[in-house]
């Protein structure tokens, strides 16, 4: 076996051996969401020597990042995340295969490029994409580590393993009022958490261990210590896709801070980032209809609300469930 | 008499300022509505239609209490 000294610590655990070590080796996994989960859960991955490591994320590496994600230093500043990414993997482990998506999970890419890899990791930051993996990886007959954080708080399961209850079983309803971390913040140690956790079921799975979190729920709560366990049961949701049309010529007002990303795919987009809002009411039409957008939905109806009531707007549509679940007509 | 110990999280938390609390209700069966009302009754309309409610560390579709139980009100988390 290659690489036997690297390993070593790991192959003294009979737990894993030899034979647990060329099981890892041979193991892909898809990491979705490159940030304050997915920066650790690849990190431990390749130091652990999983042999085929996917990264995909759209953004670019940005300072609010740095205080949560791990394989970025000041020098990544702007740059693409998942060739950042590579790159400080590569400096850890040479010998492993990196594969690069610098794109926005879809209901279009997901099913081609999830087909490719054993495992998905969620690292995502927002509702829309968890219910997107699930719906790929249960199409694909494929497990997926959930891990997802409000503020102090951090949920991990393990999603459709060997035929075991799915995120619509936990979350059935997706009505996108939920708070991401950019608008409920967020502290690194709490995404270290959850991301050592998800790693952890990450190489049970491959090894085939017992005691997968399939079906349960992991609530960790890091300020009063306690940690919970809810069984999940398998049931029949059927998948629903209820995205938000807008016709492409449609007025945007982007209600978001600037450092937000995915920029709006429209022609016609008019950013004033909420802190600013009031003072800046004289750009807005009156006479024809404007999409109100944020990053999960809940800032625009804010937004909507707050023009309406004391500005007199009564042309105004909030895109609920924000920037992740908007597409053209 | 049945006990009901309530544990909340994520925003349900931040709702009612309260990791848990346990509270005597004078019923001798508990239906998920009665629950439902307590708490609005107690912190307003608060409990959205995607919060999970599990009774004895089980998610479960509806119920119905006959002795003392925990229940627990998780909303989905999104951060990243």
């Amino acid at each position: 076996m290659k690489n036997l000294e690297r390993y070593s610590r790991q192959i003294l655990l009979p737990e894993i051996r030899e034979q647990g070590q060329q099981m890892i080796g041979e193991a892909s996994v898809l990491i979705v969401g490159v940030g304050g989960l997915g920066t650790l859960v690849a990190q431990y991955l390749a130091m652990a020597g999983v042999g085929k490591i996917g990264l995909m994320d759209f953004d670019r590496v940005s300072k609010s990042n740095l205080n949560r994600q791990v394989l970025y230093t000041e020098k990544d500043l702007g740059v693409v995340k998942v060739e950042a990414a590579k790159m400080r993997l590569m400096e850890i482990n040479t010998s492993l295969n990196y594969q690069t998506f610098n794109e926005i999970l879809s209901t279009e890419n997901a099913k081609d490029i999830f087909s490719k890899f054993d495992l998905i990791i969620d690292g995502t930051d927002n509702i829309i994409s968890k219910y997107i993996i699930n719906d790929a990886c249960n199409a694909l007959n494929k497990p997926w580590v959930y891990g997802s954080i409000y503020r102090f708080e951090g949920q991990v399961s393990v999603f459709n393993y060997d035929n075991g209850p799915t995120y619509r079983c936990l979350y059935p309803e997706n009505d996108n009022q939920v708070l991401s971390c950019e608008e409920a913040g967020v502290v690194g140690v709490v995404s270290a958490t959850v991301a050592i956790q998800q790693a952890t079921e990450a190489l049970k799975i491959i090894l085939k261990k017992e005691n997968i979190l399939s079906g349960k729920l992991l609530v960790t709560n890091v300020l009063s210590h306690k940690t919970a366990f809810f069984g999940i049961q398998k049931s029949n949701i059927e998948t629903k896709t209820n995205k938000f049309q807008i016709p492409a010529d449609a007025l945007i007002l982007d209600v978001r801070n600037e450092s937000e990303t995915p920029e709006p795919d429209f022609e016609n987009v008019l950013k004033i980032p909420m802190n600013i809002l009031e003072e800046n009411t004289g750009g807005i039409p009156k006479n024809k209809t404007v999409y109100v957008l944020c990053q999960s939905g809940i800032r625009s109806a804010k937004a909507v609300e707050i023009l309406k009531n004391n500005f007199g707007f009564e042309n105004l549509i909030n895109v609920a469930g924000g920037i992740f679940n908007l597409t053209k007509i | 008499m049945i006990r009901i110990t309530f544990k909340y999280f994520g925003v349900v938390q931040e709702a009612t300022q309260k990791e848990e609390e346990q509270v005597v209700f004078s019923e001798s069966v508990l239906s998920e509505s009665v629950v439902k009302n307590w708490i609005e009754s107690q912190y307003g309309n608060i409990l959205t239609e995607n919060i999970r409610i599990a009774v004895n560390q089980n998610f479960v579709a509806d119920f119905n209490i006959t002795e003392n139980a925990e229940i627990a009100f998780l909303p989905p988390f999104a951060g990243g």
